[in-house]
């Protein structure tokens, strides 16, 4: 991978990570607000993998695995929570939920 | 590479309160339908143990760095490790009666806390990025699922969601700027990631990573750190990014906010002082005026807020984010001093907050809970001993002498003052004064209001007297004799230097 290739990937990643940031703070949907949460997540991969190409070691993309794991336990329990939270509300706008201030 | 050790001693006390957290889970699982397994008992077998193997390990068998020095034993670790080890056991004494009032009293509770501490002791003992993240990730998705473990209660709902959301939100940022530092550096190793941000390793990375000036690589480690900085500040719940923790404390089953305000908070603080003391001590300079700054607006917003909370457990809450604030200022003058006040605060802070929510989880009765100041009202006649221990609380949040509060109260700030910042310790002494009017109206209701009306409140059960005895002891003995923990302290923020 050449470096321009790598700036790219960066760029991409930097892209990706904003997106899911802005998503986060717009978004209404609460499953939508945790899928920005995952891109922000693969977001990070990606460079992840972009530094471990350049630098010529493991260490990145054994993280991203890592980071999957992780993020594959989260979501179960966040989807959970979300499912559980869908029986008491009837809905999954974030703002309906505010029996406490936010 | 060098096959890796497989010497894992150092291990031992996550190990088993791991495998005791999954012997909870079958034990649950092989009970009769309508049996009880003797989870907490088990819990607190395994907890005891493990404080065990931290005393084996910390009399010289088993310390040191294993797996490829992702994770060590020394005196760093082996501090935080007993502090959060005692920090479970309180915390499983207060639930049994808790649980039972609210009827949430299942094996997988035990388990989830188990879980969490395990993240927890990792946290603290870990040397390398990855680990550090894996740790904080095991103890986040646990504490998660316990926030949310009153299912019938939508309030608990709602505090694990925002919780959730909010945690792994920050966790995003963190990992990115892991994966910066990685870039910067090609490690992910404390040590070797400073080694490389000192040394010039810039330059190559400059390059590597297709960043055109050394200008520029500075500034992409300053963003590192930046990122860093935000992952931490959720987790310590510092201003602006505590805006969870009031939800979420007040939202959670009150066990569960008394072991996220002592046992997440001291163990995220003792990520962060590693972090940011073993890897970034190079950029000290950068980030220091930075915690500064986030150390006053958390210590002011937070007593505000704590101000206008009639919510007790939210008053808590707004009272935990300030005194974030409180050890943040200590943060500024680490190592050294800074590092051992902190260590000392968190000890005396873990033990009140135990105490302060533990009162409250103690007096539930069939899922009420005391949520008003005119629920505290004559508190003092129906319960004498937990008014005052309640009362010993309280004061030493505030920062009376006699109490380790106060003691480390005093600690934090002459550390910020001699290094240089004077001012957050005013400020911070300034808050404390603000302070003492939310700490103290509860004192005013326990003993200068009447009760009123039936009492509706429960007995106080054996395991949360328990508890609560060992809580006050701690506070009232670091008061007046704060000497060997002050030492062990010392001796444990050596190791960052």
């Amino acid at each position: 991978m050449s470096p321009t290739l790598i700036q790219h990937a960066l760029l991409l990643s930097l892209a990706l990570f904003a997106i899911g940031v802005v998503g986060v703070f717009l978004r209404r949907n609460v499953i939508t607000v945790f899928m920005c949460v995952e891109l922000m997540l693969n977001a990070v991969n990606l460079a992840f993998i972009a530094f471990s190409r350049a630098w010529g070691n493991l260490e990145g993309q054994v993280l991203v695995f890592f980071v999957l794991t992780v993020a594959a336990a989260e979501a179960a329990v966040g989807l959970a929570i979300i499912i559980s939270i869908h029986r008491h509300k009837d809905t999954l706008d974030v703002d309906a939920f505010s029996l406490m201030k936010w | 590479m060098t096959p890796a050790s497989l010497d894992l001693r150092p291990l031992f006390p996550a190990i088993v309160v791991a495998v005791t957290g999954l012997a909870v889970l079958l034990a649950q699982a092989f009970t009769p339908k309508g049996g009880r397994a003797p989870a907490a008992a088990l819990s607190l077998a395994g907890l005891a143990g493990a404080l065990v193997a931290v005393v084996v390990i910390a009399g010289g068998r088993g310390r040191g760095a294993v797996l490829a020095t992702s994770v060590a034993a020394d005196d760093f670790a082996l501090f935080f490790q007993a502090l959060i080890l005692a920090i479970g056991i309180v915390a499983v004494l207060l639930s049994t009666s808790y649980l039972r009032e609210t009827a949430t009293d299942r094996g997988e509770y035990y388990a989830l806390v188990l879980f969490a501490i395990v993240g927890m002791l990792g946290l603290v003992s870990a040397l390398e990025l990855v680990a550090v993240f894996v740790a904080l990730e095991i103890m986040s998705v646990a504490v998660y699922a316990l926030a949310g473990l009153q299912r019938d209660r939508p309030e608990s709902q709602e505090a694990a969601l925002k919780y959730f959301i909010t945690g792994s939100f920050s966790s995003a940022f963190f990992l990115y700027g892991v994966a910066l530092l990685y870039g910067l550096t090609g490690r992910t190793s404390l040590a070797l990631i400073a080694q490389g941000l000192r040394a010039g390793g810039i330059a190559p990375a400059a390059a590597a990573a297709g960043v055109a000036s050394a200008g520029a690589a500075t500034a992409l480690a300053l963003v590192a750190t930046a990122l860093l900085l935000v992952g931490f500040g959720f987790k310590v719940a510092s201003v602006p990014f505590h805006m969870w923790a009031p939800d979420a404390y007040e939202g959670a089953p009150t066990t569960v906010t008394a072991l996220m305000a002592a046992g997440v908070k001291a163990a995220a603080f003792g990520a962060f002082l590693r972090v940011f003391l073993q890897a970034l001590p190079s950029l000290a300079a950068h980030w220091q005026p930075a915690v500064a700054v986030l150390a006053i607006v958390t210590m002011i917003i937070g007593n505000l807020g704590a101000l206008a909370q009639s919510n007790l457990k939210r008053m808590l809450a707004y009272s935990s984010v300030a005194h974030a604030g409180y050890l943040m200022t200590a943060l500024v003058a680490a190592p050294g001093l800074g590092t051992e006040a902190i260590l000392f605060y968190l000890v005396t802070y873990a033990a009140v907050n135990l105490g302060g929510f533990g009162a409250f989880a103690a007096l539930t009765r069939s899922g009420r809970e005391p949520v008003t100041l005119s629920d505290m009202a004559g508190l003092s006649e129906r319960r004498p001993l937990l008014a005052a221990a309640l009362t010993v609380f309280l004061v030493s949040l505030t920062g009376v002498p006699v109490s380790g509060g106060f003691v480390g109260k005093f600690y934090l700030f002459s550390a910020a003052v001699r290094a240089g910042y004077a001012h957050l310790a005013i400020i911070g002494m300034l808050m404390s004064v603000v302070s003492a009017y939310y700490y103290l109206r509860v004192v005013v209701a326990m003993y200068m209001e009447p009760p009123v009306g039936e009492d509706p409140w429960s007995r106080v059960g054996t395991g949360a007297a328990l508890a609560l005895t060992i809580s006050t002891t701690v506070v009232l003995v670091l008061g007046v004799y704060p000497g060997p923990l002050m030492a062990w302290a010392r001796a444990a923020a050596g190791s960052l230097r």
